[in-house]
């Protein structure tokens, strides 16, 4: 599936223009962009790092992973979001930038991830659960999560 | 008298060989930066946790105190992190950084922040008996709450428009600026003309 | 409410299988594509400072 069209109309579009145009509008978008990360990061910290028993071992691992939901979701949205609006600034340039489309790829593996394979599996009760495989799901988050994270700022290196 | 005795540190540090080798490294400039950015996750995140629970908006069958304290360990981890870092990124750029106005600011926030987040843990402390277990806590814990996330937030757009040169002393400013940014070479040269 | 667990365990052991596949998957993907990052930033690092100079 050929996506540069949908680039190259991105890189001429009414978003592009306000954002090539204002540095201090695209600083603002970009200070949501991390607060969202903020956001997002946490709350998948918090739920990992209780499943690797490392935090808040005194409260059922259930609480904590239902806990996070909500938030991850509003950081996720708010990343997407503000996301979009940095991209349409250089849209044409990220197109042909291969860490671009790494973040993009595990961002997908992510959000795959998240709500398909890790959220259906934590909302049984966790007791049921292997201990060794609710430890690799929370490495493995982390892993997904620190690339996508990593390879976004890469981007701004490559 | 301030601004010279800054600049006459941060020209100090940018003598030094290692400042040196910092800046115009290939890789370690970059992936200082990096780690600073990535662990944003790690202190703000465990830092908007304790926030949105002290607003009553997440784990709200989660005792106060119990979020407050069980994630402190992580969050003080991330933090020293981002100390080092931080320090490190001055010191690779010393001269630019102590003469950019968005430097001086997000420093000024953050003694806000770090002034406001020991309040509030005091604050904490001496009432948490009586709403521990409450879904919302009271007003002024709420306000230190959305305070430190308004000052967090500002800390971090001021960090992330430091790379911006709109007001650096290259640049034709008025006099109160290149005071506020401590460009002060060029507030002489003013004061000559 | 955990009920549901003790009704459908192979329900269950079928969601932990394909947990197990896809975090074998990730991880072996994401190592192999962060040992390619460092191996290019090694021979970046040859390139410049390598040969004795």
């Amino acid at each position: 599936m050929d996506l540069y069209p949908f680039f190259d109309w991105l890189d001429t579009s009414l978003l592009a223009d306000i954002s090539k145009a204002y540095g201090g509008v695209f600083a603002v978008v970009q200070m949501f962009h991390l607060l969202g990360m903020s956001i997002l990061g946490g709350m998948v910290l918090v739920g990992d790092l209780r499943l690797l028993d490392v935090v808040m071992k005194d409260t059922p691992s259930e609480v904590v992973i239902e806990n996070t939901h909500k938030w991850f979701g509003i950081g996720l949205a708010t990343m997407v979001v503000s996301g979009i609006f940095m991209s349409s600034a250089v849209s044409l340039k990220l197109y042909y930038n291969e860490m671009f489309w790494a973040k993009m790829t595990a961002l997908t593996v992510g959000v795959a991830f998240f709500y398909f394979v890790r959220r259906p599996l934590l909302s049984n009760s966790h007791d049921a659960i292997k201990p060794s495989v609710l430890k690799l799901m929370a490495v493995t988050s982390i892993a997904i999560w620190f690339t996508v994270a990593a390879s976004g700022r890469w981007i701004g290196f490559s | 008298m301030l601004n010279e005795w800054l600049l006459s540190l941060a020209r100090f540090f940018d003598a030094q060989n290692w400042s040196t080798q910092i800046h115009e490294s290939i890789y370690l400039y970059a992936w200082i930066e990096t780690t600073h950015v990535l662990t944003l996750m790690v202190f703000l995140g465990m830092l908007f946790v304790i926030d949105l629970r002290m607003l009553g908006l997440a784990f709200p069958n989660v005792r106060a105190s119990v979020i407050a304290e069980r994630l402190d360990k992580p969050m003080m981890i991330g933090l020293t992190l981002m100390v080092i870092t931080g320090v490190l990124l001055y010191y690779a750029i010393p001269v630019r950084t102590t003469q950019s106005l968005w430097f001086r600011i997000k420093v000024m926030l953050f003694v806000l922040a770090a002034i406001n987040a020991f309040a509030f843990r005091a604050r904490m402390q001496a009432s948490v008996g009586s709403w521990d277990t409450d879904p919302k806590p009271p007003r002024h814990i709420r306000m230190g709450a959305a305070a430190s996330i308004l000052l967090w937030a500002g800390v971090v757009v001021t960090g992330r428009t430091i790379a911006y040169d709109w007001f650096d002393c290259h640049k034709e400013l008025p006099y109160a600026m290149y005071w506020a940014a401590g460009c002060v070479d060029e507030m002489a040269a003013f004061a000559s003309e | 409410m955990n009920d549901n667990v003790e009704q459908e365990p192979s329900s269950n052991k079928y969601r932990q299988g394909i947990a197990v596949v896809f975090c074998v998957i990730v991880l072996t993907t994401l190592a192999w594509f962060w040992s390619e990052q460092i191996q290019e930033v090694i021979e970046m690092l040859e390139l410049a400072y390598g040969d004795g100079s």
